[in-house]
């Protein structure tokens, strides 16, 4: 990695975070889904304070939901605008994938806070862990933003790609929602405090790999001239 | 080739005879028909090898660029699909025989589920892009990228101490050597002759694919050599025009 990259990466980060900012649609949307899916899974449960590990299931599947529907959007659009070859031109493909990597990593981190937040606070689970909450939480917020951005990256160019994008990631995110409810259920008292460290290790691993492999993998994709 | 496919087809056979004549299994709840393993697990295991291999085949488009690797992996990624859709129908029998239920949410069955998404997945992946070099990287893309959530489907999740625990599945049957001799042969041999048919498959849908290709390429380069014949403005020579002064 050399300064120009990193230069890059954050130019196409500091793009995609103006344009956002300008009209304000999007992210808007994106809340407002993730919002109303918190609200219809608090609805579900009305009257009853879920178990540990069904309140973990309902959460993860709802931050999984609200990744998929919203996440792939930075690249989709720029596919649909058709600016995507114009950014190529000014950014390497690896820089202008880590820029858009790094926004949806914020986007993803803003919406998970803010959605589990309010998930406690509605469907008033108890939260022996807190700390163990917070770390979930936040690696899931990794994982998932790694997954989905690579599955938004290669469905670029594909016919029907908004309903293929999450088709394509949905199998692709299950071990870490499997790995985000191990650490989740620890954390709202349904599991032993090893098994949920044990599950955040596992989402640390994949988020890791996911964010390190994904700009080679991106690029390797949309490169096709040769 | 002829000769290759009968002895397939009579090791096949002789091998159904063997998976039926064999003595029935014990510490089961229907002995006689636990014999439905003898397909299922060479089934998964050839499966899981054409999942793997697929992701090596994507790996070696991405370096090299070249469109074989692509007819090869296309030609992985559906054997894998059809040795997986194998499995699982065999694996719902079993569970309907053994445990009284068609689908019961066991984790393994519902691991093996997600395995089956992420082929169905990379075909439908394939199916989203009209251009062969473009649907070529991506899905070679994807290959590599559900390399390890099926690592993690296949081998790391069924071993987890509390899969384990909620699970129906027998897990490490073969590891402990809890077989006896008849099934070690009938499934070895099943495996053996699954896995020739397996090759014969491979081989023969890659070699049509390959020559598809060529096909393929050889009518374009006719098309394209009649276009430049036919002085298209877009391939022929352009030469200059006058233009009149007169207004």
């Amino acid at each position: 990695m050399n300064s120009s990259w990193l230069v890059e990466s954050i130019a196409v980060f500091r793009k995609e975070w103006l344009s956002e900012m300008r009209s304000r649609h999007g992210l808007f949307t994106s809340f407002l889904f993730s919002l109303l899916s918190v609200v219809a899974m608090s609805l579900a449960s009305f009257g009853q304070k879920p178990a540990p590990n069904l309140a973990a299931g309902m959460l993860c599947v709802t931050l999984l939901f609200s990744a998929v529907v919203s996440l792939p959007r930075s690249f989709l659009v720029e596919d649909e605008q058709g600016t995507f070859d114009l950014l190529r031109l000014a950014a390497e493909p690896t820089a202008a994938y880590a820029g858009k990597l790094i926004y949806n990593v914020v986007q993803s981190l803003l919406a998970v806070f803010v959605l589990t937040f309010l998930f406690v606070i509605l469907t008033r689970v108890s939260v022996p862990d807190p700390f163990m909450l917070t770390v979930g939480v936040l690696f899931t917020a990794f994982a998932l933003a790694g997954g989905v951005s690579l599955c938004g990256a290669l469905v670029m160019g594909a016919m029907n790609r908004w309903l293929l994008g999450s088709a394509v990631a949905l199998p692709v995110l299950m071990p870490q929602v499997f790995l985000g409810m191990g650490a989740l259920r620890s954390a709202l008292g349904g599991g032993t405090a090893p098994e949920g460290w044990q599950c955040v290790l596992g989402l640390l691993g994949w988020s890791v790999t996911l964010i390190a492999s994904g700009p080679l993998l991106a690029a390797a994709a949309w490169k096709t001239d040769e | 080739m002829k000769a290759r496919l009968a002895v397939l087809g009579v090791g096949l056979a002789v091998m159904t005879v063997y998976d039926f004549a064999a003595p029935d299994a014990k510490s089961f709840q229907e002995p006689s028909l636990a014999r439905i393993m003898y397909w299922h697990l060479p089934s998964a295991m050839i499966c899981s090898f054409f999942l793997f291999l697929s992701a090596y085949l994507g790996w070696r488009y991405l370096s090299k660029r070249d469109l074989a690797w692509d007819a090869r992996l296309a030609t992985s990624i559906e054997l894998a699909a059809l040795f997986g859709t194998l499995t699982m129908v065999t694996g719902i029998l079993f569970s309907k025989v053994q445990w009284g239920e068609w689908w019961q949410w066991d984790p393994r069955q519902t691991s093996f589920l997600l395995v089956l998404f992420l082929m169905a997945v990379s075909l439908a992946l394939r199916g989203g892009f009209a251009d062969a070099k473009k649907r070529a990287a991506v899905s070679s893309a994807y290959a590599l990228l559900s390399l390890l959530p099926a690592l993690f489907l296949i081998a790391v999740f069924p071993r987890l101490p509390q899969v384990k625990a909620a699970s129906f599945h027998p897990s490490d049957t073969i590891a402990k050597g809890q077989l006896d001799l008849f099934y070690k042969l009938g499934l070895y041999g099943t495996l053996l002759f699954l896995a020739l048919l397996a090759y014969e498959l491979y081989s023969m849908k890659v070699r049509v694919s390959l020559l598809k290709q060529r096909l393929d390429n050889r009518h374009g380069q006719q098309h394209d050599d009649q276009t430049a014949g036919s002085g298209s403005p877009a391939t022929g020579v352009v030469r200059p025009v006058g233009v009149s002064e007169e207004h």
